[in-house]
C-alpha cells in the first residue's frame, strides 16, 4: 500500500503502538495552561479541521495538542486495527508520549467525540473536561449506519461519484487536484483497509455509563443535525453537561459554523484555564 | 564576552539620511522569504503537481495551487520550524475567519513572515 506522501517537518512524527502518527503542538507551553487534546472523526476529516477553525484559536488561552488518528491525514495507514479501542489506545500512548501528566481536557469531532467519551469512561482521572462537537456514540443499529456513510462500496471509482460521495459527506464544491487527492486517500482507507468492517463491529455504548460520569461536558450540535438526539442524551444523562443547539446547523459544525464553534470553544477553554 | 559594535557604514551615516540600505535590506529579506516559500510549497505539494504553475506574489493557495487543508498544514509546519520562534502563526491563525484563510495567496503569506502584523 502507498501511502500518500506529504512531507512534513522532522518532529511532527510520533510513534505510537507501531503506528508513525502526524501530531502538531501549539501553544506557548508556558506552566499552568490547561492541556487541550483534539480528535478529529473519520475518514474525510483530519486535524486539518480543527487547525483552521479552533485550534488557534484556543491556543491562545491553553497548549493544544492535535493529531491525525491513525489512517488519516499524515498519519500511517494499517491494513488493519480500527475498532475504538485501537484509537483510545493511540490516544494515551500519545499522552505518554508527550508526557502530559495531569488531567486533559479533550475536544472531539465527530467519532473524534465517541472516542472522547469512552476514554473519559475508561480512564477517568485523565480526563478533566470535555467539548464535544456533534459526537456520535453508538445506539442500535448505529454500527451498520455509521459503516455505510463511511463506505465508498456503493459507488464507483471515476470522478462523478466520488464528487457524489462528497457531496453526501459534505464537501461539495471539491474540484480538480484537491478532488482527486481526498478521493484517493478515502478510497485508500475505505476499500484497503478494515475500518469499515471494525465500524461494523462496534458494540452500542452503554447509555447508563453516562449517568456515572462525572467530568463536565459542553456539548454542542446542530438544531438540524441527524444525530442531534445524541446532545439530548448527553444533557439528560450526564450529571455535568451543557447543550448548546446551533440553530440552522448540520452535523458538519467546524466547516459550516466555525466562528460559533470557536466562540463556544474559547469561553469553553478560558473556563477550563480559571479552574472552572 | 563581545561588547556591542557598530559597522563602520552605519557610524558614517549622518542621522536623517534616508536609509537606503535598510530598504534595501528588506527587499532582500522578502525575496529571500519567498523563496524559502516558493520551495516550501514545491516540497509539499511535489514538483510532478506544479508543472506549469509559476508561484508568486498573487498565487492563491486555494484557486491556484489548490492545495489540501491537511498539505497547508504541512506546510505551516515548515514555516514554523524555519521562522516560529520570531513570527506568531498561532496568533495570525487565529485572528483570522475561515475564508480569509481559503483565500490567501502566497505574497500574504510572505508578506506577514516579513512583517507581522
Amino acid at each position: 500500500m502507498t501511502p500518500l506522501a506529504v512531507p512534513v517537518a522532522a518532529d511532527h512524527h510520533l510513534q505510537v503502538n507501531g503506528q508513525r502518527l502526524h501530531v502538531l503542538r501549539l501553544g506557548s507551553g508556558a506552566s499552568g495552561r490547561p492541556k487541550v487534546v483534539m480528535i478529529h472523526g473519520l475518514v474525510v476529516d483530519n486535524l486539518s479541521s480543527f487547525y483552521f477553525t479552533i485550534a488557534n484559536a484556543v491556543a491562545v488561552h491553553a497548549d493544544v495538542y492535535l493529531y491525525d488518528l491513525r489512517g488519516h491525514g499524515l498519519s500511517s495507514i494499517p491494513q488493519r486495527s480500527y475498532h475504538l479501542g485501537d484509537h483510545i489506545a493511540d490516544l494515551l500512548g500519545l499522552l505518554e508520549a508527550w508526557e502530559i501528566d495531569e488531567p486533559v481536557h479533550l475536544v472531539g469531532s465527530s467519532y473524534g467525540g465517541l472516542i472522547a467519551l469512552e476514554t473519559a469512561r475508561l480512564r477517568p482521572e485523565l480526563v478533566a473536561s470535555m467539548l464535544l462537537l456533534e459526537a456520535h456514540f453508538p445506539v442500535e443499529g448505529w454500527a451498520t449506519q455509521m459503516a455505510g456513510t463511511v463506505s465508498l462500496a456503493t459507488y464507483g471509482l471515476d470522478d462523478d461519484s466520488t464528487r457524489k460521495w462528497l457531496a453526501d459527506n459534505g464537501m461539495d464544491g471539491t474540484v480538480g487536484r484537491k478532488l482527486k487527492r481526498m478521493a484517493a486517500r478515502a478510497n485508500l482507507l475505505a476499500r484497503s483497509t478494515s475500518i469499515i468492517e471494525d465500524l461494523q463491529a462496534e458494540q452500542p455504548f452503554p447509555l447508563a455509563a453516562l449517568t456515572a460520569m462525572s467530568c463536565p461536558v459542553t456539548a454542542v450540535y446542530g438544531e438540524r443535525s441527524d444525530i442531534v438526539e445524541r446532545g439530548h442524551d448527553l444533557e439528560r444523562l450526564l450529571p455535568d453537561a451543557r447543550l448548546h443547539l446551533v440553530a440552522g446547523a448540520e452535523h458538519r459544525l467546524l466547516q459550516d459554523v466555525p466562528a460559533q464553534v470557536r466562540d463556544i470553544a474559547v469561553e469553553w477553554v478560558t473556563a477550563a484555564a480559571l479552574g472552572g | 564576552m563581545p561588547g556591542p559594535s557598530t559597522t563602520p557604514d552605519a557610524a558614517a551615516r549622518p542621522a536623517g539620511t534616508p536609509d537606503r540600505a535598510s530598504v534595501q535590506s528588506r527587499t532582500g529579506e522578502r525575496d529571500r522569504v519567498l523563496s524559502d516559500v516558493v520551495a516550501m510549497i514545491t516540497e509539499v505539494i511535489g514538483p510532478d503537481e506544479l508543472v506549469g504553475i509559476d508561484i508568486g506574489d498573487d498565487t492563491s493557495f486555494q484557486e491556484d495551487l489548490e492545495v489540501e487543508s491537511i498539505e497547508f498544514v504541512a506546510l505551516s509546519e515548515q514555516l514554523m520550524a524555519r521562522y516560529g520562534a520570531e513570527v506568531d502563526f498561532v496568533g495570525w491563525m487565529a485572528s483570522m475567519e475561515l475564508d480569509e484563510i481559503i483565500a490567501l495567496t502566497v505574497g500574504d503569506l510572505v508578506d506577514f513572515v516579513v512583517a507581522p502584523a
